[in-house]
């Protein structure tokens, strides 16, 4: 592909624009050309030359000459008085059948109260009249006033100079000042070489419906447009750049077989914390930490469950049991603390109502889903972020397999470098957290899981090893994306948004 | 997590050795111990919730030994008997406020005794516990005392203020307990942990010496702990036996990891002995290779289980593959055998725990419902919509835009008033957005899908969790017949044939809302934004919206909801 030769530069412009580079050419002059000028001997309306001469210069081909100007122009208000005569006119042409009263003058219908008031000002000012019992005429009356030919000459489109009249009127509001830019175009050399001959047949621009009727575009020939003239911004809709990471983050967790599962955000402590064998004086329970609601009750959990939990923080045997699965919390259960109702702090929760509602093993199940703590929002906390839960289990299920899941997550996301080391969390036992290596920021957590305990599965009727985690999927999105500031991903700013990488 | 910084030192001088800052890291990562640096001679260290002994120098002089493999086992084993004449007695007065006492005694080995460094970090310790164990001495607090020169036996009671003077450590002033409670202010802090109306607890000698007033302050004088020491009395009270123990079973770690002897303290209440050899016993717990398998998925030999469990600093009687561990007082966050198997876990390297890839036996599955919000998604996108995100929490005014008073549910502890309300209605916090781009040109067209939360006292958290969606319009162009245009399209697109009907919606301009009705249910709404609020968040231009209940329109189409969760339950 090469690059079109100048003289093919004119079959690109429009029909007006060669017009108007005709009528400059034909012009044979170097000076700039009034735009109105140019408009009278094209033929075009004004608004289609200003359009066609902008594009010109846009392209280099015509140069615009702008200078402005002030001038002057009757008021609406001046066009009538020139057209009835100065008040000053009129009296003048009354008192020319002799001095006549103030009264008789009014009387007389020829002039308002207040034109009355305006005239005798005037003339007696310019001593013209003189003022007594009677108002009388000075001769010689004049047969213009130097207010009526400026009037006269403004009526005509001139703008005469600024003078003690041309103030006089201004102030009495019968003429205006207005500004305007003269705005006159001549070719630029380019301009000059372009080919616009006028026998050449009419190009045609857009492609219409009635071209395409009948085969008519057959006929004609296209205009070629300039290809890098610049047009106009079109931004289009994305999905949201967080939501959207999560949702391709979903498709890990699908490859590896995984299914989804929901629950509501709003939860009993039972379920948020005492089913997971969390203390019911655990500090993160506290108000401090935890989001709690007003004015709703929260109700216990079926009996059978609620006993089974019971009996596991206490340290005392399963219902039907001999011996305890450990020594618990050795702390009363409280049924109150059960039945308080807050906004989640994990979806580990949503694990738990998982495995009660689907005792049968195996098990694969995953949520992306929001939680909640009671944080101050700043660049590195929100009351609300997201976490990936998942659970794993089935007879034979070992922290290698929860291990190895995780490895998985991670070179899914493009992670080679990852190492383990135990954690705590109180409702799995033994507990990990997964660290992977970030080209600037080191070694990071970002992948804790455990293998639940059996004082969280006994309870819900599950006896096989179920493995379990729950990522900060929050930060790990947010390292992801390159956002150092969790308030950027509640950014307000539409043109971001629309904007999302691809 | 509990942080504090020991010093290396002294640490170094318990492990037997020195280590670089990059081989503590590295030890130090197999433990539960986070290691963030070394400065001024002091090691600031952070250990998870579970593992408080690893804040003690010897507790943690021990773990990098098992680490390291310079030493293991537990070098454990107190006197089964107590001191002669050594025993306290618990006055039945104490139960209303603060029932349990326990305690122990720790002697020094031949040539040792407490120096300076040993009662500064003595103290620290002491001061983790209470933060955290003794839930800032709510539920159990500590007290040393030097056993040479205070008296047994020791009587906690709760007695008249106007009977208690003493001197307040740090003090020199002898104060009465009423003066005491009124002015100082550690009473200030603590005070009502220790004091009934016009009684407080105390613990005296049998010489009727005031030791402390229990959980606030201990008295200067004979019960002050001073270099050179060599018999310790170690005390808690508390509101519950168990915790009462942990505390002093904690504390006894700093006296076991220099070699000091420990015995027992017998506590008498109401006419029974408690002998006080729970508190400093070791529990025994069985670990087979077999139970190992099964968490951990390898298979330890007897003697590689043995070594494992030494480094984890637990005591071991082996026989074959069976092992019963002995685990000390100091480590109350073993509850049963599993967490014996966690421990050699950490001893054995999860390092070299070799990772497993299940395989999955089929593809995995979104639920229908989010397949149905995403189509939902890519229809709003199709009409032009920009997605946004915002919070489920927002102010009360912003709730009340769109709500009668009283509707939204209230936060009872909001962090701000800014966030104090739940959304029961999407439009609220999409409104918000619009309020937060009024320099960016119109129209604006955004939508968002996301939950709102409703009262539902059929369920039992008495609310509801919703997915809405919402699409608002801001611009010249805008009005209620292009948001009810919009909302036609997408009731066709989900299936719904029905009309609109007017509907009073707050927020609205009169006469401009319409809602869709299906089954009995409204599924939808549509409106022009009353000015009101528009003046309010400065919108300059028109805003209309449309705000589906895409949870009630899936179940309505035939998905029931999960019982008890107010969700779509596939």
């Amino acid at each position: 592909m090469t690059d079109p030769s100048p003289p093919d530069l004119g079959l690109s412009l429009s029909e007006p624009e060669r017009k108007l580079v005709r009528t400059l050419l034909r012009s044979g002059t170097p000076s700039p050309i009034p735009e109105e000028v140019l408009a009278r001997e094209s033929g075009l309306p004004s608004d289609v030359v200003r359009g066609a001469l902008e594009r010109l210069r846009a392209k280099r081909l015509a140069i615009l000459d702008e200078r402005h100007e002030t001038f002057h122009r009757l008021s609406p208000r001046g066009r009538e008085v020139h057209q009835r005569g100065l008040p000053e006119r009129r009296l003048l042409e009354f008192l020319k059948e002799g001095p006549r009263t103030l009264e008789s003058i009014t009387a007389s219908g020829i002039l308002t109260p207040e034109e009355v008031s305006v005239a005798v000002g005037q003339l007696r000012r310019g001593g013209r009249i003189r003022v007594g019992p009677l108002l009388e005429a000075v001769p010689p009356v004049p047969e213009r006033l130097p207010e009526e030919e400026e009037l006269d000459a403004l009526a005509a489109g001139r703008s005469p100079p600024e003078d003690a009249t041309l103030r006089l009127l201004r102030k009495r509001g019968l003429v205006v000042e207005e500004h305007r830019s003269l705005r006159s175009w001549k070719l630029s050399p380019e301009g000059s070489q372009v080919s616009v001959a006028a026998d050449e047949a009419p190009l045609v621009g857009p492609l219409t419906a009635a071209l395409l009727s009948g085969g008519n575009w057959e006929k004609v020939s296209f205009r070629p447009y300039d290809v890098r003239a610049e047009v106009p911004r079109v931004v289009g809709t994305r999905t949201h750049l967080y939501l959207s990471w999560l949702r391709e983050f979903e498709e890990i967790l699908l490859g590896l077989g995984f299914e989804e599962y929901r629950t509501p955000l709003v939860e009993t402590e039972f379920y948020n914390s005492d089913v997971l064998f969390m203390p019911q004086e655990h500090p993160a329970r506290s108000i401090h930490d935890l989001l709690s609601l007003e004015g709703v009750e929260g109700s216990l959990p079926p009996r059978r469950l609620l006993q089974a939990v019971r009996a596991v923080h206490e340290g005392r045997p399963l219902p039907r049991q001999k011996v305890p699965l450990s020594r618990g919390w050795q702390a009363p259960y409280r049924d109150e603390v059960a039945k308080r109702v807050i906004l989640r702090s994990h979806t580990t929760s949503t694990s738990v109502r998982y495995l009660e509602t689907h005792p049968k093993p195996p098990f694969r199940m995953y949520c992306i889903d929001t939680v909640f703590r009671r944080d101050a929002v700043d660049a590195s906390h929100h009351f609300q972020f997201d976490q990936c839960e998942g659970v794993f289990g089935k007879r034979g299920v070992t922290l290698r397999h929860l291990l190895g899941l995780l490895t998985q997550m991670a070179h899914a996301l493009g992670i080679r470098e990852i190492r383990f080391r135990p954690s705590y969390f109180p409702f799995t036992e033994p507990s990990v957290e997964g660290y992977v290596r970030h080209p600037t920021l080191g070694w990071i957590e970002v992948l804790p899981g455990g293998m639940f305990r059996p004082e969280v599965l006994r309870p819900l009727g599950i006896k096989v090893p179920v493995a379990a985690w729950g990522i900060g999927i929050t930060r790990l999105a947010m390292i992801s994306l390159g956002v150092s500031d969790i308030r950027e991903l509640y950014t307000t700013n539409l043109d971001l948004l629309a904007h999302a990488r691809i | 997590m509990p942080q504090s910084s020991l010093s290396a030192d002294r640490v170094f001088r318990l492990l037997g050795r020195e280590l670089s800052e990059e081989d503590l890291r590295e030890a130090l990562f197999r433990s539960k111990v986070e290691f963030h640096g070394r400065k001024d001679g002091l090691l600031d260290l952070e250990v998870t919730p579970d593992r408080l002994d690893l804040l003690d120098e010897g507790g943690l002089a021990w773990e990098l030994q098992g680490i390291l493999n310079l030493a293991g086992g537990l070098p454990y084993a107190p006197e089964p008997a107590p001191r002669p004449g050594v025993e306290a007695h618990a006055n039945p007065t104490v139960s209303p406020l603060r029932p349990e006492l326990v305690m122990a005694t720790a002697s020094a080995p031949p040539g040792q005794a407490l120096d300076a460094g040993d009662l500064e970090e003595l103290v620290r310790f002491q001061e983790i516990l209470h933060a955290t164990l003794g839930r800032d001495r709510v539920a159990a607090s500590l007290g040393l005392y030097p056993l040479e020169r205070i008296q047994p036996p020791f009587r906690y009671v709760l007695e008249p203020l106007d009977q208690i003077r003493f001197v307040p450590l740090g003090g020199s002033e002898e104060m009465g307990g009423r003066e005491f409670y009124a002015t100082h202010s550690m009473a200030e802090t603590y005070g009502s942990l220790g004091r009934s109306e016009g009684l407080a607890l105390t613990l005296r000698d049998s010489r009727g010496t005031i030791l402390s007033l229990p959980p606030v302050l201990n008295a200067a004088g004979p019960g002050e702990l001073r270099p050179g020491d060599r018999e310790i009395l170690i005390e808690a009270t508390g509101t519950r036996l168990s915790r009462t123990r942990e505390m002093v079973g904690m504390m006894l770690l700093p006296f076991a990891a220099r070699g000091w002897k420990i015995h027992p303290v017998p506590i008498h209440r109401s006419g029974n002995a408690d002998p006080g050899r729970e508190a400093v016993e070791p529990r025994t717990l069985p670990v087979s290779s077999g139970s190992v398998a099964q968490v951990l998925g390898i298979r330890l030999t007897g003697p590689e289980m043995e070594k494992g469990l030494l480094a984890a600093r637990l005591g071991v009687d082996r026989e074959g593959t069976e092992c019963l561990v002995r685990v000390p007082p100091w480590r109350p966050d073993i509850l049963s055998s599993l967490d014996v198997v966690e421990d050699l876990a950490v001893a054995h390297g999860f390092a070299s725990l070799s990772p497993v890839l299940p395989v999955a036996p089929s593809p995995g599955r979104t639920l229908p419902f989010r397949r149905f919000l995403r189509r939902w998604t890519q229809a709003a996108l199709g009409l032009g919509f920009q997605e946004i995100y915002t919070p489920l929490l927002m102010s009360r005014e912003a709730a009340e835009r769109f709500s009668p008073p009283a509707e939204a549910l209230r936060l009872s502890n909001p962090v701000s008033r800014e966030f104090s309300h739940l959304r029961p209605v999407l439009r609220a916090t999409a409104l918000d957005f619009l309020g937060r781009t009024t320099g960016q040109g119109y129209p604006q067209r955004i939508f968002e899908v996301g939950p709102v939360v409703v009262r539902d006292p059929s369920s039992e958290t008495g609310t509801r969790t919703d997915v809405h969606g919402v699409l608002l319009e801001a611009g010249k162009e805008t009005g209620f017949a292009r948001a009810a245009g919009i909302l036609e399209y997408l009731t066709r697109l989900v299936g719904i044939q029905t009309s609109r009907e007017p509907v009073d919606s707050p927020g609205t301009i009169r006469g401009r809302a319409a809602r869709v009705r299906w089954a009995g249910e409204d599924i939808a709404v549509c409106g022009e934004v009353f000015p009101a609020a528009l003046a309010e968040l400065r919108i300059p231009e028109p805003v209309a919206f449309v705000e589906m209940n895409l949870s009630q329109i899936w179940s309505l189409r035939g998905t029931p909801r999960a019982p008890g969760t107010g969700s779509p339950s596939v």
